[in-house]
């Protein structure tokens, strides 16, 4: 329809340095105008927030522990990979201090976090909002925790 | 940018101009103002504006779901914004196997269309995050460990090229 090379396929077959040059390419190319996705078995997932800490400083043991835990999850020779994790730190001005939390995440459909997070969950939190619940409503759940305006 | 294209194209006199600009994650990205908002809603119209922005050596650049902090990534000043956000819809094929998504679409939209079908994809971990700056930027999910990168699950991109000469862009 449009004939003159302005729309192009880029995939496996078909213009395949623009198909690699894409992944990571940003706008630098073009505009693209569909994405085709691969889709897999879904369903529910386990997953939320843990807050291990709404005031921490740098040099409290919480913070070290939790960073601690992090490191060896992320180390780990055996690691799952069905578990997701990420340890976030925020200055927070209101508090004074740093808002320590993360998100676990295990992408089969069960109730209970597996035992890989045990180290994270051994910790002393403040709150927790782990569980069951589909990827958009996780996905809603986090994007409140990142509201617009503030960066 | 009116000219020709049935579609809506946002000016700084227009309210909506500064309603758009309010739905930038970033207030760096936010603060910029292009000389207009663009707002195809398909391929086509997609197409006939690159065409016009090149033909008339215009600065442009793009938007979808508005998220990325980098200052100028999904604005520009002197130049046209292409607001993809009215071009999101997502159809999955006869199999199954893959969904066709556009660029303004969201992760949050995705996932719920997936989810009619008891599948998912390598998407955002952000509802409002945008498919295109995600995948085309590489991209994280929960899934990542198992299926790698969101571009890597890609089997196709269609692409309006910016047919630009590259040597001239400074």
């Amino acid at each position: 329809m449009l004939g003159s090379g302005e729309v192009v396929n880029a995939n496996l077959y078909d213009n395949v340095d623009l198909y690699r040059a894409l992944k990571g390419g940003s706008k630098n190319f073009g505009i693209v105008t569909r994405f085709d996705m691969n889709t897999f078995q879904g369903g529910d997932i386990y997953g939320g927030i843990v807050v291990w800490s709404a005031n921490a400083h740098a040099l409290d043991n919480i913070t070290s522990q939790t960073l601690n835990a992090a490191a060896a999850f992320a180390a780990n020779p055996d690691y799952n990979p069905f578990t997701t994790f990420i340890v976030s730190i925020s200055y927070v001005n209101a508090l004074s201090g740093y808002y320590l939390n993360g998100q676990l995440e295990y992408t089969k459909n069960v109730t209970s976090a597996p035992p890989d997070f045990d180290a994270f969950l051994a910790l002393p939190q403040v709150s927790s909002t782990e569980r069951r619940d589909s990827m958009s409503n996780l996905a809603v759940e986090f994007a409140a925790q990142s509201p617009k305006g503030i960066r | 940018m009116d000219a020709g294209l049935a579609v809506e194209t946002l000016y700084p006199v227009n309210v909506l101009y500064t309603a758009e600009q309010a739905t930038y994650w970033a207030a760096q990205n936010g603060e910029i103002k292009p000389a207009c908002f663009f707002r195809p809603r398909s391929t086509l119209d997609v197409s006939k504006g690159i065409k016009l922005l090149v033909g008339n050596d215009c600065k442009f650049t793009s938007r979808g779901g508005g998220h990325s902090p980098n200052p100028g990534f999904n604005n520009i000043d002197n130049g046209v914004t292409i607001d993809n956000s009215l071009f999101s819809n997502i159809t999955i094929s006869s199999n199954r196997s893959y969904v066709s998504i556009a660029p303004g679409a969201r992760w949050e939209n995705v996932y719920r269309y997936v989810e009619q079908y008891g599948l998912s994809v390598t998407g955002g971990r952000l509802a409002g995050v945008g498919v295109a700056g995600l995948v085309l930027g590489g991209g994280l999910s929960f899934y990542a460990p198992r299926y790698g990168f969101a571009c890597d699950n890609v089997r196709n991109f269609e692409v309006r090229l910016h047919q630009r000469d590259f040597s001239t862009v400074a």
